[in-house]
């Protein structure tokens, strides 16, 4: 019986036998928590927006409150030399004034300066805005250029977390991501660097359309 | 003897005292870091609860949520491919790589792909592969392994870091400026992450319901590598599954502030498809696990979110340094899991810990480290 | 315990505030291991001297006289060092300071 037992499982392949152990091995059924304490908060939005500025402050990005796209753009030619410097942006209101990305080589952006671009919403408790592929095609968007701005709608920030996988619960995406300040790494002794492969700055412009 | 190893080797690290202290310095900031952020958090203990009871009920019920992740990975046209141990692991990623043709590949942070031996193992099949994760380079420059989960390099003086990217990147002879290092590393990588049609990446969350998973960085290396590639695969142990979506909310808040203080990493990806004309790959590995999970006492180490803030706040990993542990998982959580992935090598590991208790009070999921121990 | 959230308790320290005429000092590291616990102390014997040395440093700089707790063997662990180092810094048990034994 025992040389039975091995040829039977000889042919089971790897996926059965992982199945087959872990059905084998897991405990006895313990429920899922209720996680209803994590929902309840009465944070206003003029209390979301303070705390998102304050949190984005320490992790290195700079918020701008603007009232329109024109001022946008006024602030980045303020805060960059941009002369023969490639500008990218997916913002629609944006293209009469910069380059829009539309390719298919994403190597193409290899040398964007500037990549201005629209978020979702943002999360007060660390700073961090959510973008999908529903907003722009091209993933390596937010990832490739050497300075990063997003636009982001006054009114679309929650406080924590749960708030925002609420906001996206039942969204289909085929990639998604928080993004929280700019690019870096303390792998050098704890010695904090921005920049690492990613952007080196992230400005986020909160724009009050509800004036 | 065996079991006096990893003391010898703890024992030579404390040859050098003011390397001791310098190294248990550096990582009790972290600990501070740690303590600042989730004091910050008046729902610290919920979460915590949440999340072990979440972790708990995930491995009650793995067999379910295997073959759900399965099946909604498969509706989101990644393939996914089930590696009972290492070397089937690495005969699947080089398989994959063969048949794209594929000679160079770039890869960020998985403790997995170290534990399988990843890196050699293509190497000797002619692969290239380069770590992007900064301190995985500059260990993978060294010819060493990462002492730390979270910091590879920690181990390391900027000097040394300094000599090696002056041998190595040209950077200029006794330069040892972190900016100016990093800056040197950015430059070479860009290069790497240009070239690499394949990118291979860990795993820090999947979740069962949508067949998604979830990479957190700082450095944003995991992304550069997959978006830039054409063929992403991921590797990740059958424990780091979720149940649902709406779970990353407590996992994304415990994961960073306990790691480093930080509210979030830079950057928590989440792949749910292959882009356009791409490929996404998605290894579900064992090696070991389902062996842990049958282990009533030890399956408590499967909850493990690897934020390392019991290597922090460890008296002893504090002072005796990653390497002493001989294992790619070392400090508390290491010394409880290295022990069953070979027991007669790691034999020793279990007395590294004075039993104070501090890894099960900071461990975001409330795994009980020192009991275990 | 330092590391969890919940409003800080000892019971020790609230004992010892209501003995007259002791100040209690606070450490870099409020509750990190004295390296002594279990066989510990003897697998890991470079690591075990390491944390004690660096435990006892930590009273001295922040001016302690005494150095009490409720374990009798990380008192003696502690000791040991003082002893051979000649330190000023005594050990005491908290029943002694309790029963009023600092003269």
């Amino acid at each position: 019986m025992a040389s039975g037992k091995a040829k039977t499982e000889k042919i089971m392949t790897s996926r059965e036998k992982i199945l087959a152990a872990v059905k084998e091995s897991q405990p006895e059924l313990t429920p899922l928590p209720n996680l209803d304490l994590f929902y309840q908060n009465i944070d206003t939005p003029e209390q979301n927006l303070t705390n998102f500025i304050s949190i984005v402050e320490r992790i290195g990005a700079k918020v701008y409150q603007v009232q329109d796209y024109p001022q946008v753009m006024n602030q980045l030619k303020e805060d960059f030399d941009l002369a023969g410097k490639r500008v990218v942006s997916a913002v629609r209101e944006l293209d009469a004034m910069v380059d829009e990305y539309k390719g298919s080589n994403n190597h193409e952006l290899a040398d964007v300066e500037l990549m201005i671009l629209p978020t979702h919403f943002a999360v007060a408790e660390n700073g961090a805005c959510w973008v999908n592929d529903e907003l722009y095609q091209e993933r390596l968007l937010p990832f490739i250029p050497q300075h990063l701005a997003f636009i982001l709608k006054k009114e679309n920030i929650v406080p924590t977390l749960h708030q925002a996988y609420e906001l996206i619960a039942d969204k289909s995406y085929g990639f998604g991501a928080f993004i929280a300040g700019p690019s870096k790494t303390a792998d050098i002794e704890q010695s904090l660097v921005l920049g690492a492969h990613c952007p080196r700055s992230l400005r986020i412009f909160v724009m009050n359309l509800s004036f | 003897m065996k079991v006096i190893h990893r003391a010898e080797r703890a024992k030579v690290f404390n040859e050098d005292e003011k390397r001791v202290d310098w190294h248990d310095e550096t990582l009790w900031f972290v600990r501070h870091k740690r303590d600042i952020a989730t004091h910050g958090i008046l729902e610290w203990g919920q979460l915590r609860e949440a999340g072990s009871q979440i972790k708990n009920h995930t491995l009650s019920n793995l067999n379910q949520y295997l073959q759900d992740f399965e099946k909604n990975a498969i509706a989101n046209v990644a393939v996914i491919h089930w590696a009972a141990d290492a070397k089937e692991h690495n005969d699947i990623v080089l398989e994959l790589l063969k048949k794209n043709q594929i000679t160079d590949m770039v890869k960020s942070k998985s403790m997995l792909k170290e534990k399988c031996h990843l890196n050699p193992f293509l190497e000797k099949n002619g692969i290239g592969v380069i770590d992007s994760d900064l301190g995985e380079r500059i260990v993978q420059l060294a010819g060493e392994s990462p002492s730390h989960i979270v910091l590879p390099c920690i181990h390391k003086k900027k000097e040394e870091i300094g000599e090696l990217f002056h041998i190595h990147l040209g950077t200029p002879k006794g330069n040892a400026d972190p900016q100016l290092l990093t800056e040197a590393a950015r430059q070479s990588l860009r290069d790497t992450f240009l070239t690499r049609r394949a990118a291979l990446t860990g795993v820090n969350f999947a979740v069962a319901e949508t067949g998604e998973f979830v990479v957190c960085t700082n450095e944003g290396n995991a992304d550069m590598g997959a978006h830039l590639a054409d063929i992403h695969i991921a590797s990740m142990g059958i424990e780091k599954l979720i149940p649902k979506r709406k779970h990353l909310g407590i996992f994304l808040r415990l994961l960073t502030r306990s790691a480093t203080g930080q509210p979030i990493t830079t950057y928590s990806s989440h792949f749910a498809k292959p882009a356009t004309g791409k490929e996404l790959h998605i290894i579900l590995v064992d090696n070991g696990r389902t062996r842990q999970l049958s282990r009533p006492d030890f399956r408590n180490s499967l909850k493990c979110i690897r934020c390392s803030a019991c290597f922090n706040t460890c008296p002893v990993y504090l002072r005796s340094g990653g390497h002493s542990y001989e294992s790619v998982i070392s400090g508390p959580i290491g010394s409880i899991l290295s022990p069953n992935w070979d027991m007669k090598e790691h034999a020793d590991l279990p007395f590294a810990s004075s039993l104070c208790g501090s890894c099960s009070n900071v461990c975001p999921v409330k795994i009980d480290i020192h009991e275990q121990l | 315990m330092s590391e969890l959230t919940a409003p800080a308790f000892s019971k020790p320290v609230h004992l010892l505030n209501m003995v007259d005429d002791i100040e209690i000092i606070h450490l870099e590291r409020v509750d990190e291991c004295c390296g002594f616990g279990g066989t510990f102390c003897v697998a890991e014997e470079a690591v075990s001297v390491k944390i004690r040395k660096d435990r006892v440093a930590d009273h001295i700089l922040h001016g302690a006289e005494y150095i009490t707790d409720v374990d009798m063997s990380c008192l003696m662990h502690m000791e040991g060092l003082l002893h051979r180092d000649k330190s000023t810094l005594k050990v005491i048990h908290i029943a002694e300071i309790l029963n009023g034994g600092i003269q």
